[in-house]
Order: C-alpha cells, then structure tokens, then sequence
C-alpha cells in the first residue's frame, strides 16, 4: 500500500479502502458466472448472427422458388443471389470466428482497448462493403420474381425502358443502401466505436 | 480449480467492488459492472499463471472490463435475483467516501484507472505495464488527476 506524503486523497482513499474491505455484495454461485460476457464485440457478433439467420431462411426460400420455376433467367440469378448469400454466411462465421474474438480481459489495457476498437472498425467496414455487392442482386432478384410472377420474364431481354430502369436502380439503390447500412451500423455501434477510440487516443499520447 | 477461484474471489471482492463503483453511477450498474467483472474473471482465469499478485491480476481484469463495459438497460433482472447487494448506511464515513467516489468519477475514464492504481500503491512502472502506457504520461495524467481531484473535494467538500 501505498505510503508516502499524507494528504487529503490519500487518506480519504485509506479509508475508502477500509470500508471496502467489508463490501456489501455476496458472490452468485459459480453456475452463474459460467454464462457468457457480454461486451462490444459480443453485441457485434450476435447482430451478425442474425443476419446469418436471415440469410439461411432466404437461402431457403431462393432455393425453394429456384426448383419450383420453369424459367432458366430466374433459376440462374437466383443461383448467384443464393452463392452470394451462402458465402455472406460464410464471411459472417470468419468474422465471428477469427476477427471479433474478445480479446482477453488480463492482457495490458490500451492493447486491448485498440484491439476492440480495430476489430469492431474493421467488421463494420467488411458489413458495409459486402452490402455494395448484395444490393444489385437482391435489386435483380426482384425484378426477375416480379416479372416471372407475372409472366412477362421475356421482357428483361427485350425491354430497353425495363434494362434502363433497372439498371438505374443500381445506380440509385445501391448507394442509397449503402449509406442506409453505413448509418445503421454508426446509429448501433458508432458512440461504443467512438468511446473506445477516444480512450484508446487518451492512452497513446 | 473452480473453488480455489471462488475462494481467492471471495477475498478479493472488496477490489472488484470499488472499481465497479468507481466506474458505474448507480446502484444497478455497480451490481451490473460487478457482475461482468466476474464473468470476465472466470473467463480468464486459465491464463493466470501465477506470474503476478492475484490482486495484480484481478485489478487488470477489472479494470479492463470496466474500461469496455456499456451501460445496458435490459440485461438486469439476471443479476438482481443473484446478486446480494446491501447498500451501507450506518457507516459514519459514508459520506466522505461516497464524496470521494463521487468526485473520481467526474475524472476522465483513464485518469481515474490510472490514479486508482496509484492511491493503492502501485509504482508507475507498474502502472506502465498494467495500462500499456509510457512512464511519463502516467506520470503525467496521475499528476494531473490528483491536482484536479484535490480542487474538486475541497471547494465542495459536503457535495
């Protein structure tokens, strides 16, 4: 314990010491703290779990709809909606997998104050570049389920007004996507990123 | 192995119960940081190697969970059926040292770690390792948090 020059912290810390030595908390059982932590990372990886789960009951669905279809267009592209979405879960299980691990509690605190705040940086930046590649397949799986529902399939091929609106909707939606999914993840995780960035910075100067 | 950790807990858990206060406002999230601090102890405790004091080692957990813990809202209704939690008040002293807790926590998340160390008899290349900073800006910051904390407690001894 400390010892040195008496002063007024020094001495109300000695007493708040003592005062701790009886604190008012009993210990839950050890069943109970065998439950898992929870911490930024862990809110990171179960969002990204339930997007895995989304992604599963599409797959189900694309799949479903892929074998039921008579039209080659409507198989074809949603095989490619349903390869993107398998490797999406893919990627989500890398992520959760090897770059949002917690990094261990006992280990020296500015290093794993920027180990959390890189991994997390790092994982919201792969979600919203991924979603750059997602948008225009999901764009085309619409227009090809709607047309086909209608059974007017044909026209993707020969409709120069339907190719330019949908080669429009590219160039507005997937953007526009972009940046939805980009403020989504500042709305849900920016002030945990900010804040340990912020200490992570307090500690390096 | 699990009851030796319950033991060295139950011993220690004055340490944990001051960090939890020194960095959560209220009651309920004093219980709620408490709690986390134990989870990530249990989790961590194949890597303690006997290389360092417990309490050394228990700090560090603490305070690193401390440090990455959010204030949640839902997650209590767990706790409050497991966790016994009194709150004092026939202690004479009650009111100086909720002053001083009070008071540490207006300081920067940082300093207050560091300082904390420091009031409970770390020496700054201790505190180095512990936090990852330089000597210096240890140095620095517990000066400056201290000077800072002694203002503060004298003009408003009674807040």
């Amino acid at each position: 314990m400390d010892t040195k020059q008496p002063d007024p912290i020094n001495e109300l810390w000695v007493m708040m010491n003592s005062a701790a030595n009886q604190p008012p908390v009993q210990l839950p059982d050890a069943e109970y703290m065998i439950r898992k932590a929870v911490d930024p990372l862990h809110k990171l990886r179960k969002n990204i779990r339930i997007n895995s789960g989304y992604g599963v009951f599409f797959i189900l669905i694309g799949i479903y709809v892929m074998v039921s279809s008579p039209f080659f267009w409507v198989r074809f592209l949603l095989g490619i909606m349903v390869a993107g979405m398998v490797a999406n879960i893919v990627y989500n299980e890398y992520l959760i997998r090897k770059v949002l691990l917690t990094p261990p509690a006992d280990q020296n605190i500015r290093l794993r104050l920027s180990m959390i705040h890189y991994r997390m940086k790092q994982a919201l930046r792969t979600i919203e570049y991924v979603a750059i590649f997602f948008y225009p397949l999901s764009i085309t799986a619409g227009f090809v389920l709607a047309l086909a529902d209608s059974g007017k399939l044909s026209l993707i091929e020969t409709d120069k007004t339907l190719q330019a609106i949908l080669i429009g909707s590219y160039f507005v939606f997937t953007p526009l996507c972009f940046f939805l999914t980009r403020w989504l993840n500042k709305v849900a995780f920016g002030k945990e990123v900010a804040r340990i960035g912020q200490l992570v910075k307090e500690m390096e100067d | 192995m699990a009851d030796r950790l319950l033991q060295l807990l139950n011993e220690h858990r004055a340490l944990i119960y001051k960090v939890a206060r020194l960095y959560a406002n209220d009651a309920e999230d004093q219980k709620d940081l408490f709690q986390d601090i134990l989870v990530a102890v249990w989790q961590s405790w194949s890597r303690f190697e006997n290389r360092s004091q417990f309490s050394t080692w228990l700090y560090r957990v603490a305070l690193n969970t401390a440090l990455s813990w959010n204030r949640r809202e839902k997650k209590r209704q767990a706790i409050e059926n497991q966790l016994e939690w009194h709150e004092v008040t026939d202690d004479p002293r009650q009111e100086q040292i909720d002053l001083l807790y009070h008071q540490m926590r207006r300081l920067d998340p940082i300093s207050r770690m560091l300082l904390s160390l420091r009031l409970d008899g770390y020496e700054l290349p201790e505190i180095a390792e512990i936090s990852g900073m330089t000597i210096n800006h240890v140095s620095v910051k517990i000066h400056r948090a201290k000077q800072q904390l002694t203002t503060w407690i004298q003009s408003n001894p009674t807040q």
